[in-house]
């Protein structure tokens, strides 16, 4: 099965094979390039004329498709370029040639010339442009190197600056030829000789181009060798990059979708944060919104990074301008409206923090009557020694906190002990946080700190702590007792 | 060797035939009105082998020197068809090229001899 392509010859509909299409529309620019005079329309319309009457009589109601073989057959029948010169053009040909000459110059076009480079093709495009040679500008480029590498800079620009010449009309232009089939020939020829055949074009040169192209030529060795190696390397970083980017991408795709699920499935009053029933928060707020957009501002870099990383990996783009137009589109409105989400209810989920019940920040007075000694055990206890003599003893702490507290009396004793906390399978962020006594100096108490408490005296600058440890890791844990 | 000798044989064989072409067609349209196609294949049946793509741009050239004419005709199948005639220049152009050939003739005859 092959593709086949309508066109119109001679105000002719022909269904024609692909290949011969191609086939066909070379002839016939080769011939129009070839004759390049006055009537040129002319004869190539009665050519295309001529060739479409016999085509039309190649066909049948069992051929209805020209073939490639058709044209080649056609072809030999008309005549290549080549035959019209002899037959037709003959000995006028080299009258013609002069004459045409001048007319065949055109404006010379600044390229690079790689087929004559010694490092970049700089100098001999330069060289090519002004029709100079090019060891001239070589001189120059050396000349400048020498006095302090002002060169090397301007050489890289131009480099850049300069399109390789790399097509075979390029060539011609830069040469200030015009494109015909005759030059395109000539060029062929001299360009198959020249291509990669550094030893020969080395021999053409003269011996003070040879011996300024030295240092280039050094260069060019340097840089042709990192070349070669980055070429090894960099497709294999790239290839790297590739399948870390996906793999990191995935997990953090994989990670995102999960969590947004179970935050969707999960809101349920028996899941807890911060000792606050998650269904309590989440009427707050515009809870699946607020799922969804941050949902798709985190998972779309995520895609766009695994289609990244894939591409990288199969060195082939996945993603149409369209597609990741789209994507990053859909990112940013999410992205503006999860914030702006998050700004607009961050203060009232706060006040709910602040409020919910066993969260709240509650005072308790504690009532100190022919109390004389205060032992309080427990890490998340701080007692503070006021100077303020008027003070209360107080505990304050957040509710959840205090009730976890178990304050006994022993005769003169007061035992404050924190009582240890179990926390709960579906409570998230639910740790119990410090809690402080506050006793004002007045009251003329012994107070004890265990287990990890600590004392804060306002009114003894420099107390000399009284230690009561067993042994050195309790004395570590209640680091001092201080005695009235 | 061999081969530079049959390139100039046929180099020596196309520019003959390049000399007569332009005559042989104005011959060949002295007879009656006649399209592209045709002049080649009487061309051909006259064992004057001819490469068909120059035909054109000599027909061409001949009628830009108004030696011939042509109109449009519609064919049967496929595009209208050229159909050429000689001016009255060409006719007395052609009369021309009878004696430049005549001449050539026994020119060639006499050498022959």
């Amino acid at each position: 099965m092959k593709k086949t392509i309508s066109i119109n010859l001679s105000n002719q509909n022909f269904s024609i094979e692909e290949d011969a299409y191609e086939k066909l529309a070379a002839y016939l620019k080769s011939i129009k390039n070839h004759c390049g005079g006055a009537d040129t329309n002319e004869v190539v319309a009665d050519i295309e004329n001529s060739m479409a009457d016999k085509l039309k009589s190649s066909l049948s109601p069992y051929k209805e498709i020209i073939t490639l073989e058709d044209i080649e057959s056609l072809i030999k029948i008309m005549g290549t370029i080549e035959d019209f010169d002899r037959e037709v053009g003959g000995s006028s040909e080299v009258e013609n040639d002069e004459e045409s000459l001048p007319e065949n110059k055109t404006k010379r076009k600044l390229y690079r010339d790689s087929d004559n480079a010694v490092i970049g093709g700089v100098c001999s495009g330069l060289g090519a442009y002004f029709d100079i040679d090019p060891v001239l500008f070589r001189i120059i480029f050396f000349a400048l190197v020498l006095a302090g590498g002002s060169a090397f800079p301007l050489y890289i620009l131009l480099w850049i600056a300069m399109p390789e010449a790399k097509t075979a009309h390029q060539k011609l232009e830069m040469q200030g030829q015009a494109p015909t089939i005759a030059a395109f020939k000539n060029l062929a020829k001299t360009g198959k000789q020249i291509q990669d055949n550094w030893k020969k074009r080395w021999q053409k040169r003269s011996t003070i181009d040879k011996i300024f192209s030295l240092p280039l030529v050094i260069l060019n060795g340097l840089f042709l060798t990192i070349k070669k190696v980055w070429r090894i390397l960099w497709p294999i970083c790239i290839f790297c990059i590739g399948i870390f980017l996906t793999v990191i991408s995935l997990i953090g795709l994989a990670a995102i979708s999960i969590g947004a699920l179970f935050m969707l499935l999960f809101n349920n009053p028996i899941y807890k944060f911060s000792f606050i029933p998650i269904t309590e928060l989440t009427a707050v707020v515009p809870y699946t919104w607020l799922i969804i957009t941050g949902f798709l501002s985190l998972a779309i870099p995520a895609i766009l990074f695994i289609i990244g990383g894939l591409a990288m990996i199969r060195k082939k783009n996945f993603l149409s301008f369209a597609a990741g137009s789209i994507l990053v589109a859909v990112w940013m409105i999410s992205g503006i409206i999860f914030s702006a989400l998050c700004l607009r209810y961050a203060p009232e989920l706060k006040q709910k923090f602040d409020n919910y019940y066993t969260t709240e920040h509650v005072k308790q007075v504690i009532d100190l009557t022919e109390i004389e000694e205060i032992e309080v055990y427990g890490n998340r206890l701080n007692i503070f020694v006021s100077a303020n003599t008027n003070t209360p003893p107080i505990i304050s702490g957040r509710q959840i906190d205090l009730s976890s507290l178990e304050i006994k009396r022993e005769d003169k004793k007061l035992i404050i002990t924190q009582q240890k906390y179990q926390p709960e399978a579906t409570c998230i962020n639910c740790h119990l946080s410090t809690m402080e006594l506050v006793v004002a100096t007045s009251t003329k108490l012994r107070i004890t700190a265990r287990d990890g408490a600590d004392i804060f005296d306002e009114t003894a600058p420099i107390p000399e702590p009284i230690i009561e440890a067993e042994n050195l890791s309790d004395y570590e844990n209640s680091k001092a007792t201080i005695s009235e | 060797m061999e081969d530079e000798f049959k390139k100039s044989m046929e180099n020596a064989a196309a520019q003959m035939r390049k000399g007569v072409l332009e005559f042989a067609i104005l011959l060949v349209i002295a007879k009656r009105e006649i399209y592209a196609n045709e002049i080649i294949s009487r061309l051909k049946n006259a064992k004057l082998t001819v490469v068909e793509g120059t035909i054109y741009p000599l027909l061409s050239r001949l009628k830009n020197s108004e030696l011939l004419d042509y109109k449009w005709e519609e064919s049967k199948s496929g595009p209208p068809r050229k159909y050429y005639s000689l001016t009255a220049k060409g006719r007395q152009f052609l009369k021309g090229c009878e004696e430049q050939w005549r001449n050539l003739e026994s020119a060639i005859t006499n050498l022959k001899k």
